[in-house]
């Protein structure tokens, strides 16, 4: 929240305050939390040691002054920032030697054909090297979001040509070469108080001759070691943002593959529309129209008969009547599939079960007893099964099914099996294409396994919110 | 439906070819009943192209949606064996009407061939009627269709000239109904649909046309603005 202008409407502020993180505490001693204050409030700077050297001077007053510019030594970010600039040092050159090895030996090899099963290696020791940077920052507490790198699938020239051509390989290569001189020079300026104190202490140096011998270099050098903190962390930091612009994931090229995989989404979301209404318009056409039809020629038949053969004409009526049962029947399958009632009265374990009970084999359902959802979630979980379980009885032949529908962290999972013949796939135009559309509707993820002979998994997972 | 409609239809052999179980075997037994010979039924139009090679028939009732695709299958399937065999009648029956189906369709000659609503096989004795009507090398053209053209058609000035009833005898001769058949439908005599027929040819500026699929070409042609 960075608005300019004081926030008059408490209202306002705290309904924006609760999408963020709670407010650190006032220190301590500031004067009780400054929310009453009229105006804008000012925070103050966070209570870093304040050196006074005005003022009366006394052992105790020194002892005090050299707690404060000592104290930072005992906080362990300290000493994992100085271990990382160290680290990541000493390992760019060890993975730069290893680079240079690879990419000689692949790239010069590649015209006898040889150095294509060396490119992977190549970018390995690249990746790797990424992965260790990552690994060392989040050891400091800064978190990096690696950019996505598209897998290679297979070994050869095509996976070797198309890593060449990956513009996020060479991205890693880039870094693991600039960070080879960026490393040292934030390794040099991070540890120089430290060294320079050592230089002091330990004589010799030019320096120590220079300021006019140990007198002097001792309590320079003791000065030095409580500015080292005070000098690691930032630097340590600013190198952590060098690495996170290299390896860190680009927000803007985020929100782009978002933007691209929602249009996608939604491009899904209305074919699955469309095909819906197709099979809506086709079921009242091929179905309900047809037995209508059907039905009124029994009557017209049973008409000319009623006269000359009331025998004849009584069999055609049965028959009409019979028919007008079918109809209703798929009226209120037709009905079921546009919305059902149940699973707004009753909840997705009762409406499951519904669909179940009338399935000619057995079908089992477990819902989690304590599952609660949202109601975007509990129709495309319904859907999904209820989409699923037509599927089966109308494709796969199976003898028995089931569905699980269970919570996974953040997550509703949703696992439909049978053991039928198998060979269902997204392509197939048995409506896989529609479910998957309708799971990644409510950003989920769905995955359909079923190798030809079976058995058939649908397994969807659906975030809860 | 009497004795003397029963002998008519003897020995007329039929192919019915539609994909709803339902209603193909509702047709099959009404046509039994009528005294038709339903020599094949079939689900889809590739058993009706080889059914109709076996058995020769004098009339096919084919449903315009068939798989694979349910959209025009029938269609295609009845324009090909009218090309493959001019001499048998096809009657095509469809869930709704289109004109441009119907278009398509009625574009060449349109003796021995129909295209009518599903649903009129409801009433049993037109349906029949129609039936005979494409068998004798007439023609059966939906109300339904003509009322789209004529609503469609550029026609509407010279139509407006046409009183109510020569109207109404313009649309059964389009729909391909005989003199006869018109004095049926309209309770009129004979000689009051000639001389109705003879107002709106006259009126209309087209040459009188003998027989009743020759008058149906005529007129639909006209309508078309053609």
């Amino acid at each position: 929240m960075t608005t300019g202008t004081p926030v008059a409407a408490g209202e306002r502020e705290t309904a924006l305050v609760s999408d963020l993180p709670p407010p650190p505490p006032p220190p301590p001693g500031s004067g009780g939390p400054h929310g009453a204050a009229t105006g804008p409030s000012v925070t103050p700077p966070p209570s870093e040691p304040h050196f006074d050297l005005h003022g009366e001077w006394s052992w105790e007053r020194v002892g005090n002054l050299a707690k404060q510019w000592y104290s930072p030594l005992a906080e362990p970010n300290v000493w994992l920032n100085a271990a990382y600039l160290t680290a990541s040092m000493v390992l760019a050159w060890v993975f730069l030697i290893a680079l240079l090895v690879f990419g000689s030996v692949a790239f010069g090899l590649l015209f006898i054909f040889v150095g294509v099963f060396l490119v992977g290696a190549f970018f390995a020791t690249a990746s790797a090297f990424a992965d260790v940077s990552v690994a060392l920052n989040r050891m400091c507490g800064r978190d990096i979001d690696r950019r996505p790198v598209r897998p290679l699938r297979g070994v050869g020239p095509r996976s070797a040509l198309r890593a060449v051509s990956d513009r996020e390989r060479w991205r890693v290569v880039g870094f693991l070469a600039a960070n080879t001189l960026v490393a040292q020079l934030a390794f040099a300026i991070g540890i120089l108080p430290l060294s320079v104190a050592m230089q002091f202490f330990f004589g010799g140096g030019p320096v120590n001759w220079l300021l006019g011998g140990p007198l002097v270099g001792v309590p320079l050098a003791a000065l030095l070691i409580g500015l080292f903190p005070r000098v690691v962390v930032p630097v340590g930091d600013m190198k952590g943002r060098f690495d996170a612009w290299f390896l860190g994931t680009d927000r803007l090229a985020a929100a782009e593959q978002r933007v691209s995989a929602l249009t996608g989404q939604r491009d899904d979301i209305l074919d699955a529309v469309a095909a819906e209404r197709r099979r809506i318009e086709r079921n009242l056409h091929d179905g309900v129209q047809q037995q209508l039809v059907a039905i009124g020629l029994d009557l017209g038949m049973a008409e000319t008969h009623v006269d000359t053969s009331p025998e004849r004409a009584r069999e055609l009526i049965v028959s009409a009547r019979e028919k007008v049962q079918g109809s209703i029947g798929e009226l209120r399958q037709l009905g079921r599939g546009l919305h059902p009632a149940i699973l707004e009265d009753r909840g997705i374990d009762a409406a499951l079960s519904a669909v179940v009970a009338g399935a000619p084999i057995p079908v089992s359902v477990h819902v989690d007893a304590d599952l609660r959802l949202s109601r975007d979630v509990e129709e495309a979980v319904y859907f999904l099964a209820n989409e699923a379980i037509a599927n089966i009885l109308k494709h796969s032949q199976a003898t028995v099914a089931s569905v699980h529908v269970m919570r996974v962290g953040r997550n509703v999972r949703v696992i439909v099996h049978d053991n039928g013949v198998g060979g269902a796939s997204v392509g197939g135009g048995t409506g896989v294409g529609g479910m998957r559309a309708r799971v990644r509707a409510v950003d989920g993820t769905f995955t359909v396994t079923s190798p030809k002979g079976g058995p058939t998994t649908l397994d969807a997972e659906i975030p809860l919110s | 439906m009497n004795e003397a409609a029963v002998t008519n239809n003897t020995g007329v052999r039929v192919i019915v070819a539609d994909d709803s179980v339902l209603l193909r075997d509702g047709v099959v037994r009404l046509l039994n009943d009528s005294g038709f010979d339903v020599v094949a039924a079939v689900g889809d139009a590739a058993a009706l192209l080889d059914a109709v090679t076996d058995h020769q028939p004098d009339l096919c009732v084919v449903d315009v949606r068939m798989p694979p695709t349910h959209t025009d299958e029938g269609l295609r399937a009845a324009i090909e064996i009218r090309r493959r065999h001019p001499q048998i009648a096809v009657l095509v029956l469809s869930q709704y009407v289109e004109e441009r189906y119907a278009a398509e369709l009625l574009d060449g000659d349109v003796a021995g061939l129909g295209y009518l609503l599903k649903d009129r096989v409801i009433d049993v004795s037109h349906f029949l009627e129609a039936l005979r009507r494409v068998v004798a090398g007439g023609s059966a053209v939906d109300a339904e269709v003509i009322s789209q053209i004529l609503g469609r058609s550029r026609r509407g000035n010279e139509l407006d000239r046409l009183t109510p009833r020569e109207r109404q005898v313009l649309e059964l001769m389009a729909e391909g109904l005989s003199n006869a058949g018109i004095a049926e439908q309209l309770v009129v005599s004979g000689g009051a649909v000639e001389k109705h027929i003879s107002n709106v040819f006259m009126k209309l500026d087209l040459e009188p046309e003998d027989g009743a699929h020759r008058r149906v070409l005529a007129v639909l042609r006209y309508l078309r603005g053609a």
